[in-house]
């Protein structure tokens, strides 16, 4: 009777212990945040076993059947829990085709594949199984497929170079840990892909707004350059709008004159004729002041020196549109322009160019 | 920020270099081209008449900022044998056939404010000012 | 013979006036242009201002004396090339140069000088005719 009752207590304690070990190992794995993690989770637990290398992969290529093409390695630990850089690894991709033990392991899925002896399992007889576990120096293994859904998400793989007798505890607890780790494995996987999902989002998106804020700029440059181009055309315009110069023949040039002429305006307007000589090349200047409300000595002074440099230009300038008041305030204020070519009107004017330039007008028919 | 520039002047060369930097400081300060040129001309009158009829003396070219704005403003000064009449002077003319008085009065035409002080054997100090407009 | 700045173009003379003028330069450049004239028998000096920006009292003083000078020896000046701000700081100073002719540029000088010798062309055969209209032997 105290027989069975110590067996029961030995069981008791035995499964207790390894329901501690499982908490253990989950709580760790619920810590994870990243593929190193996993490994650091499990290692404690299976480096008691004297595990020589310890790896997890992941599946690539997914077939139709849901088995992986390819495994591809992210993790990689020897038995003292030291990492070892992938970098250092001849091959990271393994087709599954070349490792014909761990197609073993995902036909079938739900448990671990556990094999003490290699080369002399009767599992790794079919193939060159045995000859690739020479050449990688590996006899006693387990193989953990991670499949949820039907759908092969990784592998974690245990290895030993000498043939093993794995102990009913490890044999437990790996199998009890095997779908907590094909769920964490697979929803890894899933955040991956949608942070890589999110990345691609993220950088298609970082990419539009830089496109976009880079369009704007160009826009805003544009708009601002358009904008300036506009205030100096506007300013242009109304400057010509008040020293309008109207080319009327080859040579010659018409400048009405509307409004008061002071100082500043008469340099503008000096200005504007002197321009407006070299830019049709004119011979004769009609300026035409019948838009000048006052011609008083101050404004006489000002078309004088207009006159003037419009003649050091090496153009001749007929004066037209004095009005009966005008003439008569010009000579009663003593202003002498007796010197100047002054006509009555804009036609009388042109006719008068034309004939200095040696043009007659003729009326046909 | 006021700025000032001294030329000695002695010859026509230095009239020659300050009318032309002077136009220089007159053009980066913000003055119109043809103002600038104006500048330029003053300099130029202001010097020539140092070097005829004192032989030497300096021109100065200050850049100043007030509540009327930007401004160039230059004193030329000699120790020369001074103006007697100055009214007179100024008076000169519109004759191209030059001499002191259109140097004066043309200065004085191109320019906003013009101050003389001349006094016979006690040299020439002209004080002009220009804005920008 | 070879004058600094000074070209011989149909029957005109090309001067073309430096930037800065300094007083005996300027006694130079005159005596030259006076030598060209009697050499070439010029009738008319182009003085070309295009190089010029600053314009005082000096400048127009040597534009009149040239002037003065040159119709002495029967020919006359023509001012070209007068720089915008120039004009206007001459017209400023009064310094307007009435007795002097200005030019718009090159052709038009040239254009100028082809009237003028047609006119005497025209002239001098008018003369001849009247000579032997007047039986002169």
């Amino acid at each position: 009777m105290s027989d069975g009752y110590e067996t029961k207590i030995k069981q008791l304690e035995a499964a207790q212990k390894r329901a501690e070990t499982i908490a253990e190992i989950n709580a760790a794995l619920s810590l994870i945040q990243n593929d190193e993690d996993i490994l650091e989770a499990i290692g404690p637990f299976v480096e008691q076993f004297g595990v020589e290398l310890y790896s997890i992969s992941y599946a690539e290529d997914i077939q139709e059947d849901g088995k992986p093409g390819t495994l591809h390695t992210v993790a990689i630990r020897n038995g003292a829990g030291e990492k070892i850089p992938l970098e250092s690894l001849p091959q990271v991709r393994f087709p599954l085709a070349q490792f014909p033990l761990n197609n073993l392991a995902f036909a079938t899925p739900n448990q671990p594949l556990f094999v003490e002896d290699g080369m002399t399992d009767p599992r790794t007889e079919d193939g060159d199984s045995r000859s690739i576990l020479t050449a990688l120096g590996i006899n006693g293994f387990v193989v953990l497929p991670l499949q949820t859904s039907s759908i092969a998400r990784g592998l974690i793989s245990f290895n030993w170079s000498q043939p093993q007798t794995f102990p009913q505890e490890m044999r437990d607890i790996l199998t009890a840990i095997q779908p907590t780790l094909a769920a964490i494995v697979a929803s890894r996987q899933a955040q991956i892909q949608m942070m890589e999902k999110d990345k691609a989002d993220r950088d298609k998106l970082e990419k539009l707004v830089e496109e976009r804020t880079a369009a704007l700029q160009d826009e805003l440059q544009r708009s601002a350059q358009l904008q300036q181009e506009v205030i100096d055309a506007q300013k242009q315009a109304l400057l010509e709008l008040s020293t309008p110069i109207i080319p009327i023949m080859d040579r010659i040039i018409i400048m009405p004159i509307i409004g008061t002429v002071d100082t500043q305006r008469a340099r503008d307007i000096t200005r504007a004729l002197l321009r407006g000589i070299s830019d049709y090349r004119a011979q004769i200047v009609i300026v035409d002041v019948t838009g000048v409300p006052l011609v008083d000595t101050n404004v006489a002074d000002h078309l004088n020196r207009t006159i003037q440099a419009a003649r050091l230009k090496g153009a001749h300038t007929i004066l037209t549109g004095i009005s009966d008041a005008v003439a008569e305030t010009v000579v009663d204020l003593g202003i002498d322009w007796s010197d100047l070519e002054t006509l009555r009107d804009m036609q009388t004017g042109l006719v008068a160019a034309l004939r200095r330039l040696g043009i007659r007008m003729v009326r046909s028919g | 920020m006021a700025e000032s520039k001294h030329f000695r002047i002695q010859d026509a060369l230095d009239v020659l270099k300050a009318r032309r930097e002077g136009m220089q400081i007159a053009a980066m300060l913000g003055f119109s081209h043809a103002d600038a040129t104006k500048i330029a001309v003053v300099i130029s009158e202001l010097g020539r008449n140092i070097v005829n009829y004192a032989g030497t003396g300096t021109i100065t070219v200050l850049t100043r900022e007030d509540d009327k704005g930007k401004s160039v403003k230059i004193i030329a000064d000699d120790k020369g044998p001074g103006i007697e009449d100055i009214d007179h002077v100024m008076l000169g003319g519109n004759s191209t056939s030059g001499g002191l008085g259109l140097g004066l009065s043309g200065s004085k035409r191109l320019m906003d404010e013009f101050h003389i002080r001349s006094s016979s054997g006690s040299g020439t100090t002209v004080t002009t000012t220009k804005w920008i407009r | 013979m070879n004058f600094i700045g000074i070209q011989k173009l149909e029957n005109l003379l090309l001067v073309s006036v430096p930037r800065d003028l300094i007083d005996d330069e300027v006694i130079r450049l005159r005596r030259d242009i006076l030598k060209a004239i009697r050499l070439y028998k010029t009738q008319i000096v182009l003085l070309d201002f295009s190089q010029v920006d600053i314009s005082d009292s000096f400048f127009g003083r040597f534009i009149y004396s040239t002037s003065q000078m040159t119709q002495l020896m029967g020919a006359k000046i023509i001012l070209s090339g007068l720089q915008d701000a120039v004009i206007e700081t001459m017209v400023e100073l009064g310094m307007t140069l009435p007795e002097v002719d200005a030019v718009l540029d090159l052709d038009d000088a040239l254009e100028l000088s082809r009237q003028l010798a047609t006119e005497q062309q025209i002239e001098i055969e008018d003369g001849a005719d009247d000579v032997t209209k007047q039986g002169k032997t």
